[in-house]
């Protein structure tokens, strides 16, 4: 039963946003503990990251994953996340932030973010998030899966590219805001936690897709699209 | 805008009606000479010129109970003969004794209970079914019920002119009374059965039928009149056929009904009025007639009809009558103080008018400087018109605005509107844009203000009058009024929220940046506490920006925090969810409750991962009424006999201990053999 979607990230590139060096060092000290074997690329705001991403070509090892600070000196990191999203759909990321309010990192999980660490948390911690997200099991917040769920609740044009939930996945969603752990909520539904981790990834997508539709819609009414 | 369509116009028109209608009939009653003597068959009446023996034709009370013509022609005669004599003195010889009566002038003592009492029916269903009307003037069926007031009273007040004659009555007099009470009779029955065609529901073909049925009844009686019709068809016959009819009818609207509870019960109700009251009259005065046994006198068999007024009146709210509410009653209610008011002048001139006043200045005076200023207060007791001083109106603008919630803000509003127009209904409507005013000056509609709906009020000051360009002008000051009041005070608070904002943001970025600076150099020890101050900046911000939080959002919360960080240490998290919980999820929380329970636990978690070396934890959440206890357990080192007798308390306990007992609760700290345990309780 081995999960299919299990990436190794040995001989990847990680991209690494921070403008803090203590927490920087902290985080590549974490990413080399949790994935042996993995490159960092250290920056440490919007301008440079950027750079690097504009500078990349095919020959380039590949982009697994990318550790973003919301709070960067000249900018969000959610202008990283949603350009990784565009240029290299492959790799995930996750923010980092000292705020764990739904309404900031929403926003992260609308422009791309797989995922979200926060800056305070200790070492073993962070390496089982990191880890987690490996196996495709993003930890999602109890308030984060409520707030995923009035917004889907509240989608109110009909969409095309699919932005409505499956019932599966309206039920996981449920669960998770009641507290309960992937794990947990997978034998609750009988199945196996690889697919309820499925159903919420597939609920972040829709909610990308949807966000993006959205910001779309917006710019033709603005006129700037 | 027509003074007419004012309903308390038309209630005072219907009971003037009845007032003048009853006076006449009163006057027309004391025109017959009176004469303190019970009259039987066989005196004999003697004046110098004439003698008459009485027969017991002579005392019948109502001619209706005479079928065969001949006789009522008879009847007639004979009254006509009799009516002879009282009108000088004359004697009444009975057996051996004679007596000289001499007649004089009737007067309202000398009227018998009878009497009243068939005027009183005659007034109440006029006035009952002119209220209905004027209540409801455009409905067909209530127009109907009217006219079935019209023919009681008309049907009504002759029957109490003759029935409680002394003597006799003049022919052709009795014979219009006579026969105005049989058209009364007519009209009755033919607007009931026309009524029940239509309400509760309009029975099919109703549009052919009714009219035709109406014409055919009326057709009849007139033949009557005329007396062309054969005795076996006389008046009697027509009334008990309509009685037949009408049962006929209302069995139909009984099958009609049966998808409509609420029609039903009001069919019923009113239904059984009618049966009692009209069947009562019928069955006990007219088959009695018709089959030839004794009946109930007519006088009293009157009381029946009333039972359908009174029935309608006290039906008429609980079973919606005529899609009529409580607040007809008000118009009632400002109609009785009206003529009670009315009463009290005529009562006065009566009185003055009766006594021996000395000079007419002293009454004057007496009247100008006693009475009417107490007939003023009365009135305006009655009026109560709510007239606004500027300055009020902006207090009560501002009382409506800053209501604590808008369930209460709406409250206030609607309030202030019925201060202000006292009307006697209120609707909620949609669309309206502007004050305005509709329905030719009975409804103000006013725009949506202060969390309320846009309103319809309807016929002001209790249905007294009307609403004027004076009101709206009123009402749309109000609005704005209100209007501006709420956006300064949404502007306010917007700024308090936003100040909030800004005070948190700062707290997060300066005092959690150097936090989290100290946190990367910090060693084991530092550095719970500064995890600990960074998680307390959390709950403070926010708290600070957020809205209240409910008991079972908090503990998905603690128990996601309290999985994310135990789960990397391999500490088995055992903590039961179960389904949505009722209590749980009704509890709000406020922010000091909040940040005391989620402080102290996460203090408690972050212990056991310190220092117990604990395998596994064991979490319960519990409610107790509006109390929470929350039991923590680990299988680890357990607690020092130290820290068990309070002694060696870290910071962080200690402030735990601190922030529940300030809050009225506790916490206790017991050994759990093995490992420790942690309880902590706090009533909100």
């Amino acid at each position: 039963m081995h999960d299919s979607k299990k990436k190794s990230f040995r001989g990847t590139e990680c991209l690494l946003v921070e403008d803090q060096k203590p927490t920087r060092e902290h985080l590549t000290k974490a990413l080399k503990t949790a994935f042996p074997g993995i490159e960092v690329v250290e920056t440490a705001n919007v301008r440079q990251a950027l750079d690097w991403l504009g500078a990349r070509d095919g020959k380039d090892k590949k982009l697994t994953l990318a550790i973003v600070d919301l709070g960067l000196p000249d900018g969000s990191g959610i202008e990283i996340v949603r350009k990784l999203k565009e240029k290299e759909s492959e790799a995930m990321s996750i923010v980092v932030s000292m705020y764990d309010s739904d309404s900031h990192l929403f926003n992260a999980l609308q422009a791309g973010a797989y995922g979200y660490i926060l800056k305070d948390d200790d070492a073993d911690v962070m390496i089982d998030i990191l880890k987690r997200v490996e196996t495709g099991e993003p930890p999602l917040s109890p308030s984060i899966a409520r707030r995923l769920m009035d917004h889907f609740r509240a989608a109110s044009v009909p969409e095309k590219t699919g932005a409505s939930l499956t019932s599966r996945e309206k039920e996981t969603l449920t669960l998770l805001a009641r507290g309960l752990t992937v794990p947990e909520a997978a034998t609750k539904m009988g199945l196996s936690p690889q697919t309820v981790a499925g159903y919420v990834k597939a609920v972040y997508q829709k909610l990308q897709v949807s966000s993006r539709a959205e910001a779309t819609r917006e710019a033709i009414k603005r006129g700037l699209a | 805008m027509k003074i007419w369509d004012v309903p308390g116009l038309k209630l005072g028109l219907a009971v003037v009606f009845a007032a003048v209608a009853a006076s006449l009939a009163t006057m027309t009653a004391l025109r017959e000479p009176y004469v303190d003597f019970t009259f039987q068959p066989g005196d004999i009446l003697s004046t110098p010129s004439k003698n008459l023996t009485l027969e017991p034709l002579h005392l019948l009370g109502e001619p209706g109970e005479i079928i065969p013509h001949e006789t009522l022609f008879r009847f007639y005669a004979l009254q006509e003969e009799a009516a002879f004599f009282p009108r000088q003195p004359f004697t009444v010889i009975r057996g051996h004794v004679r007596t000289e009566l001499v007649p004089r002038e009737k007067r309202l003592a000398d009227l018998p209970a009878l009497f009243w009492i068939q005027v009183f029916v005659a007034v109440g269903s006029l006035v009952i079914s002119g209220w209905i009307w004027a209540v409801k003037p455009r409905e067909t069926a209530t127009k109907l019920f009217a006219l079935s007031g019209i023919g009681m009273l008309v049907s009504a007040l002759p029957s109490a002119i003759y029935t409680t004659r002394v003597l006799a009555i003049p022919s052709e007099t009795f014979w219009i009374l006579e026969e105005l009470n049989a058209a009364g009779a007519s009209i009755f029955g033919i607007s009931m059965i026309s009524l029940f065609m239509i309400y509760p529901k309009r029975l099919s073909r109703t549009k052919i039928v009714a009219p035709a049925l109406a014409a055919a009844l009326a057709l009849w009686g007139v033949l009557c009149y005329f007396k062309v019709m054969p005795d076996f068809l006389g008046v009697n016959v027509i009334i008990v056929t309509e009685m037949v009819i009408l049962l006929g009818v209302l069995t139909c609207q009984f099958f009609a009904t049966k998808r409509d509870p609420q029609a039903r019960a009001a069919l019923t109700w009113l239904g059984l009025s009618i049966v009692i009251g009209a069947g009562g009259f019928v069955g006990l005065n007219t088959v009695p007639l018709l089959l030839g046994t004794t009946p109930l006198k007519q006088g009293y068999a009157f009381l029946f009809f009333l039972v359908i007024y009174l029935g309608l009146a006290a039906g008429l709210t609980r079973y919606r009558l005529f899609e009529v509410g409580r607040w007809a009653f008000g118009l009632l209610f400002y109609a009785f103080g009206a003529c009670a008011l009315v009463l009290l002048d005529v009562a006065l001139v009566a009185l003055i008018g009766m006594d021996r006043v000395p000079a007419l200045g002293f009454s004057l005076a007496l009247i100008g400087f006693l009475y009417l200023p107490l007939r003023d207060l009365l009135w305006r007791m009655f009026s109560r018109r709510g007239r606004m001083e500027p300055h009020e109106l902006l207090e009560e603008a501002l009382h409506v605005a800053f209501g604590p919630s808008s369930e209460e803000r709406a409250a206030r509003w609607e309030s202030l509107l019925k201060k202000l127009f006292d009307p006697l209904q209120l609707r909620v409507v949609e669309d309206v844009k502007n004050v305005e005013i509709r329905d030719d000056g009975q409804v103000l509609a006013v725009p949506p203000v202060a969390s309320a709906p846009a309103l319809e009020l309807a016929n002001p000051w209790s249905g007294r009058s009307l609403y004027t360009r004076e009101s709206q002008e009123i009402a749309r000051r109000l609005v704005a009024l209100v209007a501006r009041a709420e956006s300064n005070r949404d502007a306010y608070d917007r700024g308090v929220t936003e100040e909030r904002r800004r005070m948190a943001q700062d707290l997060h970025d300066d005092v959690g940046a150097r936090l989290l600076n100290g946190l990367s150099v910090a060693d084991e020890k530092t550095r719970s506490t500064l995890q600990a101050a960074i998680a307390d900046i959390r709950a403070i911000v926010s708290g600070m920006t957020g809205e209240k939080v409910t008991l079972d959002r908090l503990v998905t919360d603690l128990r996601f925090e309290a999985t994310r960080r135990l789960e990397p240490a391999r500490i088995v998290l055992d903590w039961p969810i179960g389904g949505p919980d009722e209590n749980q999820s009704r509890m709000e929380l406020d922010y000091r409750v909040q940040k005391a329970l989620g402080s102290a636990f996460r203090e408690i978690v972050s212990n056991v991962l310190r220092h117990s070396d604990a395998k596994g934890v064991k979490v319960s959440i519990s409610t107790e009424g509006s109390c929470i206890e929350i039991v923590v357990c680990d299988d680890g080192r357990g607690f020092s006999t130290d820290a068990l007798e309070g002694k060696s308390e870290g910071f962080g306990l200690k402030s735990v201990r601190r922030r529940l007992t300030d809050l009225g609760g506790n916490c206790r700290f017991e050994s759990a053999n093995p490992g420790a345990r942690v309880i902590l309780f706090i009533p909100t």
